[in-house]
């Protein structure tokens, strides 16, 4: 009996370290919330705020948040994530946007939609989602928003726009924007990488192309090699083959073993998590290049090395311009009347010093890119002008904006 | 002495012929000795880790937390190693195996829900530690600590780690322990073998496996990475298919050589498929279809094993009893 009570202290003593563990920098969002909106910078938005035409809502005299938010916490070893998270909650704490959150694992739909019941029952006026694998999850979410009244935004659900259930999609009035970079363009540009080192003979460790939310980027990298005069010679779409750098070794060096003409490996998912082991194998095959899509800053140092011909990025605030449409529609300043489709542009880093750059420019992944004030100007609420124009116009200037940063 | 052999020799028919088929597939790839060398090296970490998730079976422990250990291990070395250089790496190991070790030997001993249930629960602490100490990225082991993932190294690893399953299994107390305690805990708490002693032993060996699985993982993979919640659980579900391969030659050879059999031949279907271009998404359709062939077969063979040795018993028997009886009429004619 003392030892079941002994367990069961244990046990919540775990729970806790668990929840703290996950939730430890979410917290600190929502507690930092409040004290950025009281910052200085906070004074000149409000100032235009006064200024706001009737009909549209201001944050003028309201003393509390401006709305609530609900966001999903996933534990993931995704390296691309937390600073994508990141900017987005500094951005609701200089909005003054209260945010609750709800954990599910990424891959679990089921947990993902009762995720998504506990946002809603606790009166949500947003959530912010990803984009499950499975496209029927995606559509029920969306019906389940529309009927609580709640507003949505699906990130990296590109992809959906040439989906056959997009027309079900864009008929949700409560769905605003649809966010994420360019998928098949992604997967030419790490393609292109791999031509660009003088790769002849590639292998691919890409994701299924029937995949509803990454599938396309093989497309995209067929395309490439097609146009580049590459011929692909094996591809392997066992995404399992990546979760490790061990299991991303044995995938890599049995492909290299099986198909020895194989000059350039491009990996179109998950690369941070299988680099080192894939770079590994490459390397003591010879001279066996390879590339991937996204990066952290653990795996600059691989970068040194002769074998890894460099990555594809997209800002780290690629999801944050979902959130500027959704809080816009959520304070009752819709920024267009229509379905959001909002394209990320996405880049090549092909060195060690443009990939560090890279991490500057957006604070170590801190996702810092913009200023308060900045951010402040994207809400109607305080800025009256703000169209959804601008946004499109900010997020096709996002490297670019991302280099100007980096002047000052 | 010969029949001992050859009876010894049957495990290796699934692995000769997995090889074969796919010599004869690819004879370009499989003929060659790197090859061949390299299912061997792929198979050694699913191997050690199988001889850890054994133990535990045997002792009638389903852990399926056994894979997220080994991640979490991966990840306490390779932050280790960053102050402390090769020997943060043994010693990362060292004490997240230690302390999974007393974490594990607590659970189960103490509370009474079932230990796959506990498992479970473990692998998804374990996960969000990692995730935590890992700050959700991956995590690059410089050049200069990878020696244990070169072949020589990762030989001489697993033959020690063989000698120890080995005797673990043959020569100790501890083993045949685990074994009683597997069969029947009752039976064995009957006959003064401790259940809290014999677990804790057991989590303990099994995580000793599992800390070197860690340490050859990360240095075969320049790395370590955090894991979603559940996806550890492949890796143990990969053991444990070669546990049930193992398993099924048990007749033949001891489990710690069975687990060899067993890891071997997917490693051979792993490195197989890749080369003969199979679709990824038919793969585990591939896999499973040959398992069943094996178990199935085996099965047969084991039956139609245990039946002559039925027929050879009730054969003596019979010349026993007929024995027996012809010295009875003996006996009365003498009276």
């Amino acid at each position: 009996m003392k030892g079941k009570r002994i367990v069961s202290i244990l046990l919540a003593v775990s729970m806790v370290a668990m929840l703290l563990g996950a939730c430890g920098g979410n917290n600190a969002s929502s507690a930092a919330a409040p004290e950025s909106a009281a910052s200085s910078e906070a004074a000149a938005p409000a100032e235009s705020a006064a200024e706001a035409p009737a009909g549209q809502n201001t944050a003028a005299g309201s003393d509390g948040p401006i709305c609530k938010i609900g966001m999903i916490s996933y534990n993931t070893g995704d390296a691309t994530i937390t600073p994508m998270y990141k900017t987005i909650e500094n951005a609701l704490a200089a909005w003054n946007v209260e945010v609750v959150y709800a954990s599910a694992d990424m891959s679990d739909s089921e947990a993902t939609i009762t995720a998504m019941e506990t946002l809603i029952n606790q009166g949500v006026d947003g959530i912010v989602h990803f984009a499950m694998m499975e496209e029927s999850a995606n559509l029920v979410i969306s019906k389940m928003c529309q009927e609580a009244g709640v507003y949505l935004v699906i990130l990296d659900g590109d992809a959906l726009t040439k989906s056959e259930n997009f027309p079900a999609l864009q008929n949700n009035p409560y769905l605003v924007a649809l966010c994420g970079a360019d998928t098949k363009a992604r997967g030419y540009q790490v393609v292109e990488l791999l031509a660009e080192a003088g790769c002849k003979n590639i292998g691919l460790l890409f994701p299924p192309e029937g995949m509803s939310t990454y599938g396309e980027r093989q497309t995209g990298a067929k395309e490439a090699a097609e146009a580049l005069g590459l011929t692909i010679v094996n591809v392997q779409e066992d995404i399992m083959q990546l979760v490790s750098p061990s299991t991303g070794y044995d995938a890599t060096s049995s492909m290299l073993a099986s198909y020895p003409e194989i000059d350039g490996i491009a990996i179109g998912i998950m690369t941070q998590m299988c680099i080192s082991g894939v770079a590994k194998a490459a390397q003591e095959a010879g001279s066996v290049k390879v590339a991937g899509i996204d990066f952290d800053e653990n795996t600059f140092s691989l970068m040194e090395g002769e074998n890894v011909a460099g990555f594809n990025a997209v800002p780290f605030g690629q999801f944050y311009y979902a959130v500027v449409a959704l809080v816009n529609a959520c304070t009752g300043n819709p920024l267009s009347d229509e379905l959001m489709v909002i394209t990320i542009p996405s880049k090549n880093y092909a060195s060690t010093e443009e990939a560090a750059d890279y991490y500057k420019i957006w604070d170590g992944g801190n996702g810092y890119a913009y200023t308060d004030e900045e951010m402040m100007q994207m809400l109607k609420i305080y800025n009256p002008d703000f169209t959804a124009d601008d946004l499109y116009a900010i997020v096709a200037d996002s490297f670019n904006y991302a280099a100007e940063l980096e002047k000052r | 002495m010969g029949k001992k052999i050859i009876n010894k020799a049957v495990c290796l028919i699934p692995v000769v012929i997995l090889y074969v088929l796919f010599l004869a597939m690819r004879p370009d790839v499989f003929g060659k000795f790197s090859t061949l060398s390299m299912v061997i090296m792929q198979a050694v970490c699913p191997c050690i880790m199988g001889w850890a998730v054994s133990l535990c079976f045997m002792a009638g422990l389903i852990d399926f937390s056994i894979g997220a250990e080994v991640y979490l291990m991966g990840v306490c070395a390779v932050l280790l190693s960053r102050s402390l250089g090769f020997a943060g790496l043994i010693l990362g190991v060292i004490i997240a195996g230690l302390c999974s070790a007393v974490l594990k030997s607590i659970l189960f001993n103490l509370s009474s829900a079932s230990p796959m249930v506990m498992s479970i629960a473990i692998v998804y602490f374990y996960s969000s530690v990692t995730g935590f100490l890992a700050n959700k990225r991956s995590l690059i082991l410089s050049g200069d600590m990878l020696i244990l993932g070169k072949p020589a190294a990762i030989a001489v690893i697993f033959l020690i780690c063989l000698a120890a399953a080995y005797t673990i299994n043959r020569y100790t107390v501890i083993g045949a322990q685990i074994r009683a305690f597997g069969g029947s805990s009752e039976i064995a708490s009957a006959n003064g073998i401790r259940p809290f002693a014999t677990r804790t032993k057991t989590i303990f060996l099994s995580s000793g496996f599992s800390a070197v699985t860690a340490l050859l993982m990360v240095s075969r993979g320049a790395g370590a990475t955090p894991t979603n919640s559940l996806e550890s659980i492949t890796l143990v579900f990969s053991a444990i298919m070669a546990f049930f391969i193992a398993a099924t030659f048990s007749a033949n050879v001891d489990l710690s050589i069975g687990m060899i059999v067993g890891s071997v031949c997917f490693a051979i279907l792993d490195v197989g498929l890749i080369s003969i271009a199979m679709p990824s998404n038919l793969k585990g359709t591939v896999v499973g279809i040959c398992l069943i062939i094996l178990m199935t077969v085996t099965m047969y063979l084991n039956k139609k094993r245990a039946d002559r040795v039925l027929r050879e018993v009730c054969r003596i028997q019979r010349e026993n009893r007929e024995s027996n009886q012809s010295s009875d009429g003996y006996s009365t004619a003498a009276i």
